[in-house]
């Protein structure tokens, strides 16, 4: 059962109507079960309150799927512990490599530093692709404004795998976040303060300076910008838009 | 880590049961002192200046929480409340009773432990890399190396009467922690052109009245020649190594005075000979004791909070810079824990403190800890997210002093505190040191200094590699102590240079002082250490510093 939001002062009327689409997406999709079974995706990063928020409002008994890469900071451990209990989430999934395929494959921790591919690879996309069997799609928090890379990205993307990937924050706008986590008085990710507004793993994760793109701190110094769980045969997937450019 | 199999269980078992009966028969006089010592010194007993000591050993320095609180247990019910560890990474109990030590190597027995060859003219104690497996410089773990040769030499039948002892150290990077270059066998381990590890055979080092720099016997040894390389090596010492005078039996004066090069010929005969015979381990067993030695499944969460604890709290930076070495997987860090408090005994650890750093192995440390032969405690793996918390804990227990490497981070023998053979006390030298030191608030300003400090020329205190080492002797019934400069017992291993006559008791901390003064007002800049700045400048200056005219009459 939703209720009527409480905005902040100010907010226009663009937001709103961004903010009733939304909460009609995730009610179509959770609680109508339009697509099948659903599962949110959250790495309970700096922004991942928002639509984990929005989640909690539509059913929080929804499954959400958290990837511990064992890579990431203890600050995300426990902010996604008080999130969790600040939200009522019921159904908080915490997947992660398995302990021999890490021995394995990383047993020094130090695959970051030579193959950032192989490392999100075995400790994140497997990991996500075992953990979505059995769901019939997923929903991210992925937004256009977050980065370049992420300018094309639909509401609705239908994957090659058969999985519908629902990205209900597509259009949403820095200053909507913010007003969000204002309106809804919601924690912040303790690493925010110490200018990170993007955070993965620890290993792969810097502060952001004025001026950059907020994921301008991930897999700093490389080409790489996506870790992998996004992309379909390897590749990024853009947008119609993105294809006539 | 090495778990026993049923054989050295049981074989462990017999022997505790053979010597509670030798004991017996002792106490209740039906062995003599004389008869009964060869059996007790198999067992690790020595009787020392006031009681009986036991010497247990800690094989390649590695021991998990379990075992660390047997040792505690064993040190309050049967010792004053501590234990000793040593220069060879062994600990020592100074005051157990005889009758008792049946029942504690019983218990040492149940946690996978033993005092068998710790002493005795047999091989001993196999030491290691204390950061054997951690090290971000690391070729190889050289521990399960270390641990075939235990079970290699326990009770070799042809190496059980030796010339004299016979101790082997590996290390498995290229930076030498376990002072390879001064056993009678060094291994260090090395890659072939084509990439295949193995071992350069370093052989005849030595310190003790005769100190000497090993020498590399072969460059190059693959892994499975081992064990039949190191037999033709004791094969050679065994039948030619001298057994006329005790002071000449250590393998070291037999490749002295036999040339490397006759030796090299002799061992490579004796080890055809012996690869004829012998293949070496069986690849099974090397295999299972490597995989006993797999790396913990570690956890590389990370977290600001070791950053910013240092930013907040120059004492625990202080402790990172000095204790915390860098760890292969960059999430973690190897923590050094000191035991050289200001004023106290190095390497003395108390029963509640070996149950502080148990807890802290078990909850941060994937349950490992290590001995180094500097007597310090390590905890090879601990996230660095949780040395701030790890840092809180020591330091409640009186364990954070932040000195690895520093002056006060003394080595130092037992001395005529203990032992029956000193000629001199050196726990009181170092104390006082590490005291004058710790007035001048000059130790971090000074940076990397090593000081070893031996009561004896048996040099157990390693005074021969100190950057300065000093040898206390008996003078005409007093005290007095000679000084060394320049030594060094890392890959470029060093002897070091005796200044001249040496020095009362009460003159021994001014000349310290002295020779440390100099080093500060004539090295380049601060990066420049000790080592560096003595071979550069030589032992003039330093000489002329603690024998200047004033000084002449009282270190005459």
């Amino acid at each position: 059962m939703l209720h009527e939001p409480i905005l902040p002062e100010g907010a226009d009327n663009g937001m709103q109507a961004r903010y009733a689409h939304t909460r009609d997406v995730l009610e179509k999709a959770l609680v109508d079960k339009a697509h099948g079974e659903i599962a949110v995706v959250s790495s309970f990063g700096a922004e991942s309150a928002v639509l984990l928020q929005l989640v909690a409002e539509a059913d929080p008994a929804t499954p959400v799927i958290f990837i511990d890469t064992r890579m990431l900071f203890a600050e995300t451990l426990d902010y996604k512990a008080d999130l969790v209990r600040h939200l009522g989430l019921t159904d908080v999934r915490t997947v992660a490599p398995n302990g021999a395929v890490i021995r394995e494959t990383d047993p020094f921790g130090r695959l970051h530093l030579t193959n950032t591919d192989a490392c999100c690879g075995f400790r994140k996309t497997h990991v996500l692709r075992d953990a979505l069997a059995g769901f019939d799609g997923w929903i991210t928090g992925r937004k256009r404004f977050q980065a370049e890379t992420r300018h094309n990205v639909g509401l609705y993307e239908p994957a090659s795998d058969g999985k519908l990937k629902i990205n209900p924050l597509a259009y949403w706008s820095k200053q909507d976040i913010d007003a969000h986590f204002v309106a809804f008085d919601l924690p912040q990710h303790p690493l925010v303060e110490h200018g990170y507004p993007s955070i993965g793993c620890a290993a792969c994760t810097s502060p952001v300076h004025k001026g950059e793109d907020i994921r301008a701190g991930r897999w700093r110094g490389s080409d790489k910008t996506e870790c992998g769980i996004h992309f379909e045969n390897g590749k990024l997937v853009r947008g119609a838009a993105a294809a006539g450019e | 880590m090495y778990r026993y199999d049923d054989f050295d269980e049981a074989f462990v078992r017999n022997r505790v049961a053979e010597f509670r009966g030798q004991v017996e028969r002792r106490i209740d006089g039906s062995l003599t002192e004389d008869e009964f010592k060869p059996l007790r010194l198999m067992n690790g007993v020595y009787l020392q200046l006031h009681a009986y000591m036991l010497r247990v050993a800690i094989p390649y320095g590695t021991l998990n929480s379990r075992q660390m609180r047997q040792l505690a247990l064993v040190a309050e019910r049967f010792d004053k409340g501590y234990g000793h560890f040593t220069t060879r990474q062994n600990i020592q109990f100074n005051w157990p009773r005889l009758k008792d030590i049946p029942e504690i190597l019983s218990l040492l027995a149940d946690v996978e432990m033993h005092a068998i060859q710790t002493s005795g003219n047999c091989i001993r104690n196999v030491t290691a890399d204390h950061f054997a497996g951690a090290a971000a410089d690391e070729i190889e773990d050289p521990r399960p190396t270390a641990e075939l040769l235990r079970q290699w030499s326990t009770d070799h039948p042809e190496f059980q009467f030796l010339p004299r002892k016979f101790k082997i150290a590996i290390t498995g990077a290229p930076n030498d922690r376990a002072v390879t270059k001064a056993h009678d066998i060094g291994l260090r381990m090395v890659r072939n052109e084509a990439g295949e590890p193995g071992y350069e055979v370093i052989v005849g080092g030595g310190l003790g009245r005769t100190p000497m720099v090993g020498k590399t016997v072969r460059d190059f040894l693959p892994k499975a020649d081992l064990l039949p390389y190191l037999e033709a090596i004791l094969q050679v010492y065994n039948l030619s190594g001298r057994r006329d005078n005790k002071y000449k039996a250590r393998i070291k004066i037999l490749v002295h005075e036999t040339g490397l090069d006759e030796i090299k010929a002799r061992v490579e005969a004796a080890f055809e000979e012996k690869k004829r015979a012998f293949s070496g381990a069986p690849a099974d067993l090397v295999s299972a004791i490597e995989a006993a030695f797999a790396p913990p499944s570690f956890d590389n969460t990370r977290s600001l909070a070791f950053d910013r604890a240092q930013e907040a709290n120059p004492a625990f930076r202080s402790f990172v810079e000095t204790n915390v070495a860098e760890h292969k997987n960059p999430a973690y860090g190897i923590v050094s824990v000191s035991l050289k408090p200001v004023g106290g005994t190095p390497g003395d650890a108390t029963a509640e403190q070996m149950r502080v750093l148990a807890d802290l192995a078990e909850q941060y440390g994937h349950d490992e800890l290590r001995i180094s032969h500097e007597q310090n405690v390590i905890l090879p793996h601990v996230r660095k997210a949780d040395i701030p918390a790890v840092y809180e804990a020591l330091r409640e227990a009186g364990l954070a002093t932040a000195n690895i490497g520093l002056v006060s981070d003394i080595i130092a023998c037992p001395g005529m505190d203990y032992c029956a053979l000193a000629t001199a006390r050196s726990i009181p030298v170092a104390q006082a040191i590490s005291k004058r030191f710790d007035e001048l608030k000059l130790e971090r300003e000074i940076g990397p200094l090593k000081i070893k400090i031996s009561g004896c020329i048996n040099a157990c205190g390693h005074h021969h590699v100190g950057h300065i080492g000093i040898l206390g002797l008996d003078k005409a019934g007093k005290e007095n102590y000679q000084i060394t400069l320049g030594g060094d017992g890392t890959e470029t291993a060093t002897i070091g240079e005796r200044t001249g006559p040496g020095f009362d008791a009460d003159d021994l901390v001014p000349a310290i002082e002295a020779i440390v003064e100099t080093y500060l007002n004539l090295r380049e800049d601060a990066a420049e250490t000790f080592l560096q700045a003595y071979r550069r400048l030589g032992a003039d200056p330093f000489k002329q510093a603690i024998y200047s005219e004033k000084d002449e009459a009282r270190a005459a």
